[in-house]
């Protein structure tokens, strides 16, 4: 413990070392007063008496551009001789005149000035005058100093700053740096310990571990530190950064851009780290392999420390202020516009990351020759947590781009939803493929190809997403990140096939499969089409590559191949999670099949009837509810059996039969929930894409358009000037089967860089109405709107909801300990 | 034949199939990526077929009958142009010197249809100058609509 928390100190004190005399000689804020004792006085309050107002210079520029615009219309309306409309363009110029900020006034000894307020509790106004303003907004004060400034908004505080020293960025890439030794070291080690079961040696690799883990949480602290401090001589500051977005914004950019994006993954990977050397240290049965598991880890922990240090340096030094021809404008637009973006990142990361560690424990247990039952569940809890975490972040994927992106649907089999998908399948297939392990001794093989198929196809997709390869095909190669991935893949896929063979003879079944009517078969089959939809979109998804590399032809593979295949496949899955449960392990004979199985065939069908009767005619959705149906009577099924037998045999009351049940099932309980959910989500998607109802129409102001039971009034525009965006929303008034419900408001929100629509999405259980203004009219007079009504839409969510219960309950550590009596 | 080696045949009859549904499904659904000009070189030959088309929305082109819910304008690449027509709203953000693609199919009369229309978001986009001479810019359509899947 000692040498840990010596090496501990060492680090901080290193870090506090290096970055103190840095947070000394570096920002520099300047605030009013400062400026004030500085000695450029001028503290008349602005002309108008209106407190003065003042945006970033690139906000400015794009209200200025709008105003030559105007300009332009204007001349043309004469030209026509349109009275009518110069009245209109005039009063719209007037008011965006209004909304500019009187920025600059020249002196007559040509200094300019401009106007600077304080904190608005303080409503302290100063004059900040200079001889020298450049266009980018450096200026030199009188004392020498130069400064940067930025911008303030609506009376919050001002800042200029003197230029950094770059003493964060040397911080940073010294620690990352040190992970990449550590790794190294750290890899060593474990592969020698696990070889040895030295224990010292063991201890080491832990303290390797540790430090590691811990030094990325350090860069990555320090680089969010950077970005609310708006150190632009740091790299990835310089891309993302600005003074002009809120500070939740400012932590999130992070992860919005590349190489933010890898060195948020470094953070997830260390965290994974930590939690694993810490709980193994505490198992002792784990001990023969924690090692081996450890060492294959900081092995790929080498492979991302290798990526943040050099191909994708964040914290490499900038070149700022000098040679920025761009102003610092934040993140993408796209990622500003939603606080999902706190959440969806992070929640794939913890899945796509948290991949690595079962693929450890598996190669672990392969070089260690021994793939005992004591070491495959560890493996299933460990593959758990990243598998629920996908969950959770695909979903919140598809609920940003629904919220955010306004086509009106939630997954479009874009390459990068796709590729978050791939490792989710395959680890599915594993997750039960892994009980046929455990309980029949067989698919040995089988299980340890979808485990090793999880984290490859995770490196495939973090490649396809982070190396630009879906911009071109060859631009890729010119970077360095994309040729370092593959590199990696190829390695991973080398060592998986060389390990497979060398140790076929663990894989032997030594057990053997039930008939066709049993459980082992419908896992069969479940697995198989699982891997199936994971060909179908991969082959999907991969094609254009391959095309574009050999024949440079650019061609896309449209959404039709992928719902075509997917859909009936799916269907297929469903329908097998209720044949399995239903169906004992073994060997059944036909009538003990066909027993088990009529009861929720029938229910079924009769859901399904009532179903047709209300309205859903459609093939698909009728046999999507008829299988959703069937499985989720088979998951209660399975539920209350176990409780109506305890309560039978030892009587007493029905909650304390529930609970007996539910503690010696609880990974039974845990997977028919989840069951449940997916039952709920395949219903859901059915129905909300087959019975979406879209319209669209030209709206004058205080007309009305109808789409379903809704009828939506345009009221007109309103323009929203922000910080960093200005808004442009028309509002629409929404009356429900003749009741008002309120206000609706798309929007068209102006970024200094681009324009982006925001939708505006009023959901109910039954059903969400959905806008997105296509067109809007300036001056308020019309407005071009797309309506959707999407039904059923938040039972998707709800349904991912129930899915990640399900999945907590079978992780939550209470009474894990005690062995289960029962399994799934 | 044992258990194993039946398993195996069923298997790779199954991939088989699977890769075949696959395949032939695929082939019905790829979209090629054309630029005017490449378009109007392709003569009658491309007429009818479902294609996507890229380029600019020229200058002064864009001819949008607010009660008809028509849209006609010019797509330009700075070398050749094609007359577009599409009925609806036109896309967010329409507006002229912005990147466009179009999916849809050429006409006998020399108009391309638009079934469906995307527009690419950035400001960053510089409109090709006009004219099929050694001094006019050709646009880089390529580029665009790679750029354009991600969004």
């Amino acid at each position: 413990m000692r040498p840990l928390l010596s090496l501990l100190a060492g680090l901080f004190v290193g870090a506090a070392v290096l970055l103190g005399p840095g947070a000394a000689l570096g920002s520099q804020h300047l605030s009013p007063s400062e400026l004030l004792r500085d000695g450029n006085m001028d503290g008349k309050p602005d002309r108008d008496g209106q407190s003065a107002m003042l945006v970033g210079p690139t906000m400015r520029a794009a209200l200025l551009s709008d105003l030559d615009r105007i300009q332009e219309e204007v001349e043309k309306a004469q030209a026509a001789g349109d009275e009518g409309r110069v009245a209109d363009l005039t009063q719209s110029y007037e008011r965006s005149q209004a909304m500019l900020p009187r920025l600059i006034n020249q002196r007559e000894d040509g200094s300019v000035c401009f106007p600077v307020t304080e904190s608005s509790s303080q409503a302290r106004s100063v004059l900040v005058c200079s001889k020298s303003i450049s266009s980018d907004a450096v200026m030199s004060l009188d004392d020498g100093r130069v400064a940067r400034i930025q911008g303030v908004l609506n009376g919050q505080v001002f800042t200029g700053e003197s230029l950094h020293a770059p003493v964060r960025a040397l911080a940073g890439r010294f620690l990352v740096l040190l992970a990449l030794a550590l790794a190294a070291f750290g890899m060593v080690l474990g592969f020698l310990a696990g070889r040895r079961l030295d224990p010292t040696l063991e201890r080491w690799t832990r303290w390797a571990s540790l430090a590691f883990s811990w030094t990325l949480v350090a860069a990555n602290l320090l680089m969010v530190e950077a970005l609310l401090a708006r150190d632009f001589s740091v790299a990835y500051v310089d891309q993302v950064g600005s003074h002009e977005v809120p500070t939740w914004l400012a932590i999130v950019s992070l992860w919005s851009s590349l190489e933010g994006s890898i060195l948020f993954w470094g953070l997830i990977f260390a965290l994974f780290t930590l939690v694993f050397t810490h709980t193994t240290a505490k198992r002792p049965e784990h001990r023969p392999f924690a090692a081996y598991t450890l060492g294959a880890t900081l092995a790929v922990g080498m492979f991302f420390a290798f990526l943040i240090a050099g191909p994708a340096d964040p914290f490499g030094p900038s070149a700022w202020p000098h040679g920025v021809k761009a102003l610092h404008t934040g993140p993408n637009p796209l990622l500003q516009n939603h606080l999902l973006m706190i959440v969806h990142p992070p929640a794939l990361y913890l899945g796509y990351v948290g991949m690595v560690i079962p693929f450890a424990m598996g190669i672990a247990a392969m070089l260690r020759g021994q793939l005992g039952a004591g070491w495959m569940r560890p493996i299933r809890l460990w593959m758990l947590v990243p598998w629920g975490a996908l969950t959770v972040g695909i979903v919140l994927g598809g609920w940003w781009a629904y919220e955010v992106l306004g086509w009106g649907g939630y997954w479009a089999w874009d390459p990068v939803e796709n590729a978050s998908l791939l490792p989710w399948l395959t680890a599915s297939a594993f997750l039960h493929s892994a009980m046929i392990m455990e309980r029949r001794g067989t698919l040995k093989t089988w299980t340890m190809v979808l485990l090793l198929s999880t984290f490859a196809l995770t490196i495939l997709g973090t490649f396809m997403t982070r190396s630009g390869v879906f911009n071109s095909v060859h631009a890729f190669a010119k970077g360095s990140v994309g040729p370092t991935f593959l590199v990696f893949l190829a390695i991973v896929l080398v060592v998986s096939v060389l390990l497979l063979g060398f140790r076929s003879h663990l894989l032997e079944a030594d057990g053997d499969l039930g008939s066709l009517l049993s459980r082992d078969a419908a896992f069969i089959g479940n697995n198989l089409l699982f891997v199936a939809v994971t060909l179908t979109v991969l082959i999907g998804t991969t094609f254009p590559l391959i095309k574009e590399a050999l024949t440079g032809e650019q061609i896309s593979v449209g959404e039709p191949y992928f719902n075509a295949m997917v859909v009936p496949m799916s269907i297929g899955i469903v329908f097998l999670m209720g044949v399995g449960p239903a169906l004992p392990w073994g060997r059944a004979s036909v009538p003990e099949a066909v027993s088990r199985l009529r009861g929720p065939l029938a229910i079924a069908a009769g859901v399904t009837l009532a179903a047709v009767l209300m309205g859903a005619r459609d093939f698909l959705p009728a046999l999507t509810i008829f299988v959703s149906a069937f499985a989720s009577w088979v998951a209660v099924r399975d539920m209350w059996e176990p409780i109506s037998a305890i309560h039978r045999r030892q009587g007493g009351s029905l909650g304390a039969a529930v609970a007996r049940a539910f503690r010696r099932g609880r990974r039974r309980y845990a997977g028919q929930i989840v069951h449940l959910g997916v039952a709920l989500m395949a219903v859901a998607i059915a129905i909300s894409s087959v019975y979406q109802l879209q319209t669209e129409a030209v709206v004058n102001r205080g007309q009305t358009m109808q789409i379903g039971d809704y009828e939506l009034r345009f009221e007109g525009v309103r323009h929203t000037q922000e910080p960093h965006r200005q808004i442009v929303a028309a509002e629409m008034s929404v009356k429900h089967l003749g009741n008002p419900i309120g206000r609706l408001a798309p929007a068209m929100i102006r970024y200094p860089s681009q324009t982006v629509g925001t939708p505006a999405v009023h959901s109910r259980f039954d059903e969400d109405l959905y806008l997105s203004a296509m067109q809007i009219d300036d001056e308020g007079q019309f407005v071009g709107m797309r309506a959707y009504v999407n039904p059923m839409v938040y039972w998707v969510w709800i349904a991912a909801g129930v899915m990640t219960i399900g999945c907590i309950i079978a992780l939550w550590p209470a009474g894990r300990r005690r062995q289960d009596t029962e399994s799934a | 034949m044992s258990a194993r080696v039946s398993v195996a045949v069923a298997l790779l009859i199954a991939t088989g199939a699977l890769a075949w549904l696959a395949l032939s499904n695929m082939g019905e659904n790829l979209v090629y990526y054309w630029t005017p000009e490449e378009l109007l070189a392709a003569g009658a030959s491309a007429e009818g077929a479902d294609v996507r088309l890229g380029g600019m929305v020229k200058k002064d082109s864009i001819d949008w009958d607010k009660e008809a819910q028509t849209l006609d304008f010019l797509v330009f690449d700075g070398v050749a142009e094609v007359p577009v027509h599409s009925t609806g709203l036109p896309p967010q953000m329409f507006r002229e010197n912005i990147g466009v693609v179009i999916e849809g199919k050429l006409g006998s009369n020399g108009v391309f249809r638009s079934s469906r229309m995307l527009v690419k978001h950035d400001n960053s986009y510089t409109a090709p100058e006009g004219g099929a001479h050694p001094g006019g810019k050709k646009m880089d359509v390529e580029a665009m609509y790679k750029s354009m899947n991600g969004s």
